[in-house]
Parts: C-alpha cells; sequence; structure tokens
C-alpha cells in the first residue's frame, strides 16, 4: 500500500515546468515586451495624445523632430508622434481581430473537416485550392476595389487570405490525432463526437495552430500597412500607419525621413513583436511532449 | 451436424457479459482484388459478475478486435453484446454513450489512452459529470475515492499524465474506467507496458478492486503466468477463431488442442503443473488474408488428419466446463456453441 504513493520528488512544480525554457527566452520577453508596449500605446491613444491626431497646423509643414514634435510634423503640419499613436489603434486591433477571425473560423473549419471526413471535407480542399489559386495580395486588391475600402472590408479580406492555411494546419493535426488512444478512451468515458473533437483533440492540437497564428500575425500587420499604403485601407483621415507611409513617400526624397519612417518602424515593431512571439512558442513545442 | 444450443440462462445467476456470434470483417484490397479478411469469427463467451475470463493468443489472434468490437470502437460485422442483458449492439450512438456507464476498458499503454493535456482530477472528473448526476462537491470527494481505490496519493491530482510514473498512469486509466462504477472492465493487456516490478501491482490492485466491487473481467494477455494467475477461465484464439476453452485449472494441466499445447509449451516457464507433452508447431503463424478453409491450425498442426483441410471444426464439450475445436484431440466430444458458463 505504500509503494505507489511514493511520488517522484517535487523538484520541479508543474506550473513551472510548462514554461520552461520559454519563460527563460529572451524572444518571449522582447516579442510579448514589444507587443505589450503598442497595445498600451493604442489604449493610451484613445484618451489623450500630445496633439489631435486629426488636426492639421498643430505646427510647422514638414518640420524636423524637435522637442515640441519628438517624431516631426508632416505635410499638413499635423504631430507625427499623435497620428502614429492614433494609428496604433488602428493597426494593432485590426491585426489582432484578423488573426483571431481566422485563427478561430479555421480551427472549427479544419477540424471538423478532419474529423468526419466525407463529403465535408472534400468540399472543404476543393474551396481551399479556389482560395489558393489567386495571388493574395491581388485577391485583397480586387475585393476592396468591388466592395470598397472601409475597416470590415479590410478585415475580413486580410482574414480571409491566411484562411485556408489555418484549415489545412487543423484537419491535418486532427486527422493525424483522431486514431490516437486517448480519442478512443475519450468516447469511452462518454464523449460523443463533439465532445471527443473539442474537449481533446482541438485541444492538443493548438500549439501549431498559435505558431502559424503568431507568425500569420506579422504578415497580418504588414499587410495591413499595405493596403493603407495603396490606399485601399482605411480612409484617409483616419490615422492609419500605412497610409501615413504613403503621404510621407515624396517627402523622403527630399529629406523628411520622419514623415513616413515612424509610422513604418511602427509596423516593424509590430511585425517583429509577433514573430519573436511565434519563436519562442515554436520552441516550446519542442521541447512539450504532446503525446 | 446442428450444434446443441446452448442452455438457456435466464434462470441461472446473471450474467455480466454476454457475447454472442460476433463477428467482424474486414475489406481489404489484396493484388489488385478485394479480398474479406475474417478478424473474428463467430465468437461466443459469456463473463458472470466478479468472474474473469481471460483471452489469449499471438498477436494478431484477434484479441483485441474482440475488445474493440464489444465496445463498439470498431463495429462487429454481426453478433450481439449485452451488458447485463441490455443490447450494446443496434443501439444509437446516444445510448452507447451512456452505455459506457456499465462497460469500460482499461488499454495496454496508459501514456497514449491518456489526455496528456488533462491533470489527474480532470480526468478523473470527466466521467463523473456524464455519467453522474454528483455536484462539484460531490465530484470532488469522489475523485479523491478513486484515488484512495486505486492507491493513488491525492498529492498527483494536479500533475499531468507525463508527470506520472508508468504504473502510476495505469492506476489513473484504472481509476477512470472505475469512475462510474461499471459492471464489465475490458482489460487490453493492462500489464504488457509495464516494469515486471510494477505487474505484480497491478495485478494485486485489479483482483482486489474486482473483489470489492463485483467486476466482470475479460482479461487480454499473453502473458500466461499472469493468465494463470488472474482468471478463472480461459479461451484460447487462433486466426480469430476460439480453439479452446474452459477453466484456467483445465485449459493449464490438460491442453487439448495442439495450438493451446503449443502455446504452453512455448512459454519460457515450465512450471505449468506436471509436465505435458511438449508440442512444437511448424511454420509462421499465416498471414489473416491466407487463413486455411478447414482447421485454421492445418498446414502447422502435427496431428492434422486429410479431414481437418474439409471442415471447420466446432468446438466440442471434453468436460463440463471445457471445449475444443479439435475432432482429432477430442474425438467422441459433443458439439456445442459456446462452453456452459459454470
Amino acid at each position: 500500500m505504500t509503494a505507489p504513493t511514493i511520488g517522484l520528488p517535487r523538484l520541479i512544480r508543474p506550473s513551472r515546468t510548462r514554461l520552461g525554457a520559454a519563460g527563460r527566452s529572451w524572444a518571449l520577453w522582447t516579442g510579448a515586451s514589444l507587443l505589450a508596449l503598442l497595445i498600451l500605446t493604442a489604449i493610451v491613444a484613445t484618451f489623450w495624445t500630445p496633439y489631435p491626431p486629426t488636426a492639421s497646423g498643430v505646427g510647422l509643414l514638414q518640420d524636423a523632430p524637435s522637442l515640441a514634435h519628438p517624431f516631426g510634423t508632416d505635410g499638413l503640419g499635423s504631430d507625427v508622434l499623435s497620428r502614429t499613436m492614433a494609428a496604433a489603434k488602428t493597426d494593432v486591433s485590426i491585426t489582432v481581430l484578423v488573426v483571431l477571425m481566422a485563427l478561430v473560423v479555421g480551427t472549427v473549419w479544419g477540424s471538423l473537416a478532419g474529423f468526419f471526413g466525407g463529403a465535408f471535407d472534400y468540399i472543404t480542399m476543393r474551396i481551399l485550392e479556389l482560395l489558393n489559386s489567386f495571388p493574395s495580395l491581388l485577391l485583397a486588391v480586387l475585393v476592396i476595389a468591388v466592395a470598397g475600402s472601409g475597416i470590415a472590408n479590410v478585415i475580413f479580406v486580410v482574414a480571409v487570405l491566411p484562411l485556408p492555411d489555418y484549415v489545412r494546419l487543423a484537419r491535418a493535426e486532427i486527422r493525424s490525432k483522431k486514431e490516437y488512444q486517448f480519442a478512443e478512451a475519450a468516447r469511452l468515458v462518454g464523449r460523443g463526437p463533439f465532445g471527443v473533437l473539442f474537449a481533446h483533440l482541438v485541444p492538443n492540437s493548438l500549439r501549431p495552430l498559435l505558431t502559424y497564428a503568431s507568425v500569420n500575425a506579422s504578415y497580418v500587420a504588414s499587410t495591413v500597412g499595405a493596403l493603407g499604403f495603396l490606399g485601399l485601407g482605411i480612409q484617409p483621415g483616419s490615422a492609419e500607419w500605412g497610409s501615413m507611409i504613403a503621404q510621407g513617400q515624396d517627402a523622403i526624397l527630399s529629406g523628411q525621413w520622419w514623415i513616413s519612417g515612424f509610422p513604418g518602424l511602427a509596423i516593424f515593431l509590430l511585425a517583429a513583436a509577433f514573430h519573436l512571439i511565434s519563436d519562442a512558442i515554436a520552441d516550446l513545442r519542442d521541447q512539450g511532449s504532446a503525446a | 451436424m446442428t450444434p446443441t444450443k446452448q442452455a438457456p440462462s435466464a434462470e441461472r445467476a446473471p450474467i455480466a457479459l454476454d457475447v454472442s456470434s460476433l463477428r467482424k470483417e474486414y475489406r481489404v484490397r489484396g493484388a489488385g482484388r478485394h479480398v474479406t479478411l475474417t478478424a473474428v469469427d463467430d465468437v461466443s463467451f459469456q463473463i458472470r459478475p466478479g468472474e474473469t475470463l481471460a483471452l489469449v493468443g499471438e498477436s494478431g489472434s484477434g484479441k483485441s478486435t474482440i475488445a474493440r468490437c464489444v465496445t463498439r470502437l470498431v463495429e462487429p460485422t454481426a453478433g450481439s453484446v449485452h451488458i447485463d442483458g441490455k443490447p450494446i449492439i443496434g443501439i444509437s450512438a446516444r445510448q452507447l454513450s451512456a452505455s459506457y456507464s456499465d462497460l469500460q476498458m482499461v488499454f495496454q499503454d496508459p501514456t497514449s489512452s491518456l489526455d496528456p493535456r488533462m491533470t489527474v482530477a480532470a480526468t478523473l472528473d470527466e466521467p463523473l459529470r456524464l455519467h453522474t448526476r454528483l455536484d462539484k462537491e460531490g465530484r470532488r470527494a469522489r475523485v479523491a475515492q478513486l484515488l484512495a481505490d486505486v492507491e493513488l496519493d491525492e498529492s498527483y491530482l494536479d500533475r499531468r499524465p507525463r508527470q506520472l510514473s508508468g504504473g502510476q498512469r495505469q492506476r489513473l486509466s484504472i481509476a477512470r474506467a472505475l469512475a462510474a462504477e461499471p459492471k464489465v472492465i475490458l482489460l487490453d493487456e493492462p500489464t504488457a507496458s509495464l516494469d515486471v516490478s510494477v505487474r505484480g501491482q497491478i495485478i494485486r490492485l485489479l483482483k482486489r478492486l474486482q473483489v470489492e466491487h463485483g467486476l466482470a473481467y475479460l482479461f487480454i494477455s499473453h502473458d500466461l503466468g499472469v493468465v494463470r494467475q488472474m482468471s478463472d477461465r480461459v479461451m484460447v484464439m487462433y486466426l480469430g477463431g476460439i480453439v479452446e476453452q474452459g477453466s484456467t485449472e483445465e485449459v493449464f494441466e490438460n491442453p487439448v488442442h495442439p495450438y493451446t499445447k503449443a502455446l504452453l509449451s512455448a512459454a519460457p516457464v515450465v512450471e505449468y503443473g506436471r509436465e505435458h507433452d511438449r508440442l512444437r508447431l511448424t511454420g509462421e503463424i499465416p498471414s489473416p488474408m491466407k487463413v486455411p478453409a478447414g482447421c485454421r491450425l492445418v498446414g502447422r498442426c502435427p496431428i492434422a488428419e486429410a479431414a481437418c483441410a474439409l471442415k471447420r471444426p466446432d468446438l466440442m464439450l471434453v468436460t463440463e466446463t471445457h471445449a475444443v475445436a479439435c475432432p482429432v484431440s477430442a474425438p467422441d466430444a459433443a458439439p456445442v456453441l459456446a462452453v456452459p458458463v459454470p
């Protein structure tokens, strides 16, 4: 009666081992801090910016960075810092929203296709092939040209573009795991097919999906910027990093780098933050023993 | 020759698990044409509460397929399964899920049969949520009781499977099987993946739980030592069919079928009662796609006669509780569908 209760010495607390090496990785900390900083900026910008971000003529035109305007002013005399801060709201929230939508829809769709197979799976694969046969940015430009620009359309298009990848990834994960014995054991525990799928298989398939989601987030951040740059994104007037870069593009040649430079740096930082996080999650996945 | 019907079991003590004419065929593509592979060929047996029936045979003989058909993890091609008189086959998926409160299974490898993300507490809470009406407090108490039942310390509640040893994992999966208070547990080689030092503990645990809960066990194993120690009756399987069935004592002391004799002779330990005729089969177990038409052992059997290749032998009673499918070894025995349960 005594032998079985003698456990391994509790050298390591279970909660700690879960983060393990990833908890110590510089990539995770740098990425997470960067992302936190950008989110914080977006939150602060909803309440306060040094100058009203949409007001023109708060300073001289195309004034270089100074104490009064740390990021300088643009061609309309607006404060670039205030506009960059206000744009964080738009870009960060669109990126997060898009990735969440694609992740949730793609996971559910791909899981169902992988788990139930049959006609549903077949149709799913044909739809994915159709979507993949278009060059993605071209598709985005086409849809926005037809449906019109505006936040809702941008979110929709940018979320649909990576959707096939999420669906494929979730489908492959579930297909490889559905024969696992713990899935059979879950049936014997009394779970129906949806219970087996969403209570056992999907949670055990999330890591690669989350890794991909963070890679995808950096791509989404730059795509939103690119659409803004092409004038297909957010309506001019409301601040958005990509359209800010477009506004300053001529000024770069005459030496006024700050009008495009700071919003460009912001896009880079947002994309880099997600990249670093995805690296850390991938490391976590390597050392974690999924099954 | 019509096999005599088995005695109606209504007036006898209850049957916990009643399997009748269970059959599982697979359609396989072999060499360009479809071949029917019979993994389980009209197998019938019964187990009473508190009793252990062992199922022995080489890998590939269909042992695990029987367990998977009984639980309908795979759908059997034909046959019937009843738990305590209630059917398992022919009911809806929803009813089947509910039936799993009476019918449980312990898998060979607890490492793959436990959800790696779920803690001990969550693993045991899940069947309780699905099969009982206990509230949160009641379930917590029941989880603690289950852990005590399988001799796991309560400090393990927050651990995940990979933080447990192999033996502890198997205890956890036994506790999970016990959670809904089943009547029948199918044990699919429950000790095969464990260290020898842990096997004895798990066997003792299973026996104690059987007595305490009146469980009926179908014990699948190829470890003859454990089978002898664990079971009341033994069923020997070869290429999907039962070749011999009887009380553990009879089968081990007085094996009749040449395959059983060979199986016992092949076992490394020679202390199975008195020395019986050593017997060695020739050749390899044939592919399940090429099962001989008559007796399955034809071609490997040293005592086969010409008639053996023509007709598949029926089970025939050697004693009241011992049946063999070999007319050469037991020429005077009477054919039966299944051995009456003692």
